[in-house]
């Protein structure tokens, strides 16, 4: 902690010049290439992820923090619900998306101390019909390098990503099937899927 | 004859399942059809019961003997398994290269094969990666697939863990057409297939514990994570071959060349070769249901999982697994960027369920005044499907799957 903070307070100088220089120019910096977005968050998201001295509510809490950085829940909330999400009244959407976000902390902070030393490189993007395909490559130490893409759209002149792929295999994909099985299995009911992330996350 | 029943076993499935698969079709509300068309599962009441099975079968037996293995197998063991467990499919492998009219892939299979099986010590050890003779895989359901057949709808088949009519079909081919089994039978080693297919789930297993452990204990739904996961996993492997060149515009060498160092493992427990692959490589497990000799090269789970090399691109030599790398996210993550760009759509998915309709001519043609339920409602459990806390819990849905099967086909299967 300490040596980071010395690290920090060396970067202040630094810092001042950025926030100038993101004062002066017409866009902000991090709308400039889904890539480099993409490149920043995992830069980002490493000091934090990596330190495995953190105790877990305040990973979680990082997290979270980044994760309202890199995506918007209630887009992802809508994407993995499809078609039930106009069904759910205004009160049942908030609830999802409350616990849509700490279910996703849940799933994915947990496991980031696991490995150290663990490097994400982006390898280049594409485009598509909607925002940009971003490949990256997930490099393990003593372990098979895993394939990440990240679909990202630009809302209100930032990036946010709206569907991480895994080997080919989308997460928003899988997470709505699921969530429509459970929603179809409650009945057609969207409160069903409700009561299952509560019990889920333990809220 | 025991054979002759469980062809008969499997033609009874593949009618039912035919039989019932064209209902989607009938379905009025455009957003419900493509939420059922995605997922693909006419006999969701027969598969949930044939997953809890599985997953009995897993808990009671596979997952105890894999941690064993784990355990007290030194690693040098663990990799003679493996690569004697690999060198035997390669037969197999290399006539459905020549299927798929790969000759060269074909090539490198058999001269894998003939290396490992002299200088390997029948196979025990890999010379041939050394060679640059790399592991691949293929299975007829893929050779099926890249001849234009679709896959049919999602089963679940009993031992062998996910599937669809296709691999399914590729599964029985497989029974009668692998040269290895054929062999093996000609030498009266009846059990040998078995042998090799327990072998082999138990390695799997016990390569992908965490991850299928993980997702099991996370999702939501534990059989509709595992039908999505094998779903994409499969249509991926199959675009993987057709859609060779898509372009990548390669990124700044600022941001492409840097590497950051962040602990991000989160991402690999929901990748799809796991849980898929446990599941499936229940093969051998249970002797009396697993044909002898299919068992090693069809447990779903194995081929699914390490067949994303297999579509790869002939070209991709160089650039494959070194022996320490033979799990299938390195197989896969070996293979040159643009070879395995294969990324599903979710956006155009997304909107297809969330907000607009489906193409017309879906619409054009079947009467909209039925829909069929009847398939698409999941028998009622008793209990939670997915968790298997005790011997009874096991016990049970045996039970359960019996009789639903009954219930379906009328038949007195127990």
């Amino acid at each position: 902690m300490i040596a980071i903070s010395k690290r920090l307070a060396g970067l202040w100088p630094h810092g001042v010049c950025l926030l100038l220089a993101l004062l002066v120019a017409s866009t902000p910096a991090r709308a400039a290439d889904p890539a480099a977005f993409i490149d920043q968050l995992a830069s980002k998201a490493i000091p934090v992820l990596t330190d495995s001295s953190l105790p877990k509510a305040e990973r979680e809490a990082q997290f979270r923090r980044l994760m309202h950085e890199g995506l918007d829940v209630r887009q992802i909330a809508q994407l993995v619900t499809g078609r039930y999400w106009r069904q759910a009244s205004e009160e049942q959407k908030q609830n999802l998306v409350k616990l849509l976000e700490d279910y996703l902390v849940q799933l994915y902070s947990a496991r980031f101390t696991e490995y150290a030393n663990v490097s994400l490189q982006v390898n280049g993007s594409r485009p598509e019909a909607e925002g940009t395909l971003v490949h990256s490559t997930l490099v393990r130490p003593n372990a098979p390098p895993v394939s990440l893409d990240w679909r990202v759209e630009e809302a209100d002149g930032r990036h946010i990503i709206t569907d991480l792929v895994v080997e080919g295999v989308s997460m928003v994909i899988t997470q709505r099937s699921e969530f429509a099985s459970v929603i179809r299995q409650g009945g057609g009911q969207v409160q069903a899927l409700i009561d299952v992330l509560r019990r889920k996350v333990g809220a | 004859m025991t054979v002759l029943r469980r062809c008969r076993l499997v033609v009874c499935m593949t009618v039912l399942t035919a039989s019932l698969s064209g209902c989607a079709m009938f379905i009025s509300d455009p957003e419900e059809r493509a939420e059922v068309i995605e997922a693909n599962d006419p006999i969701e009441g027969v598969n949930r019961h044939i997953f809890a099975v599985n997953l009995a079968l897993d808990t009671f037996i596979l997952r105890p003997v894999s941690v064993v293995y784990r355990e007290f197998m030194p690693d040098p063991g663990k990799d003679m398994v493996r690569n004697f467990v690999h060198n035997l499919k390669l037969p197999f492998t290399a006539i459905n290269d020549l299927l798929q009219g790969e000759p060269d892939r074909a090539e490198t299979a058999m001269s894998r094969f003939l290396v490992n099986s002299t200088m390997g010590v029948g196979g025990l050890f890999d010379a041939a990666t050394g060679l640059g003779l790399d592991y691949h895989e293929e299975d007829f359901g893929q050779t099926l697939a890249v001849h234009g057949s679709e896959e049919g709808p999602y089963l679940m088949l009993p031992i062998f863990g996910p599937s669809n009519l296709r691999d399914a079909i590729g599964l029985v081919v497989q029974f009668f057409a692998d040269p290895v089994g054929i062999a093996a039978n000609e030498a009266g080693a009846d059990d040998f297939g078995l042998i090799t297919g327990g072998m082999e789930a138990v390695d799997s297993r016990h390569r992908h514990a965490e991850s299928f452990d993980t997702l099991q204990r996370q999702s939501l739904d534990f059989y509709a994570a595992v039908r999505s996961l094998y779903r994409q996993r499969r249509a991926a492997e199959i675009n993987n071959y057709q859609s060779d060149a898509v372009p990548t515009t390669p990124i700044a060498s600022a941001a492409g060349e840097r590497t950051e160092t962040m602990a991000f493992s989160g991402v690999e427990p929901i990748s799809a070769h796991d849980p898929t692959s446990v599941t499936g490589s229940l093969a051998g497990t249970t002797s009396d249901v697993a044909p002898a000799e299919a068992a090693p090269g069809i447990a779903a789970g194995p081929m699914m999982a390490e067949a994303p090399t297999v579509r790869a691109p002939q070209r991709a030599m160089p650039h494959q697994l070194a022996p320490t790398a033979a799990t299938p996210e390195a197989q896969i993550a070996a293979l040159p960027e643009d070879t395995r760009r294969n990324v599903p759509s979710t956006r155009v998915d997304a909107t297809a369920i969330g907000h607009k309709s489906m193409p017309e001519e879906a619409e054009a043609r079947g009467p909209r005044q039925m829909v069929s339920h009847r398939s698409m409602e999941p028998a009622p459990f008793s209990r939670e499907p997915d968790r298997m806390e005790s011997f009874a819990d096991a016990m049970r849905a045996f039970d359960d799957a019996a009789r639903s099967f009954d219930e379906m086909t009328g038949s007195s299967f127990r």
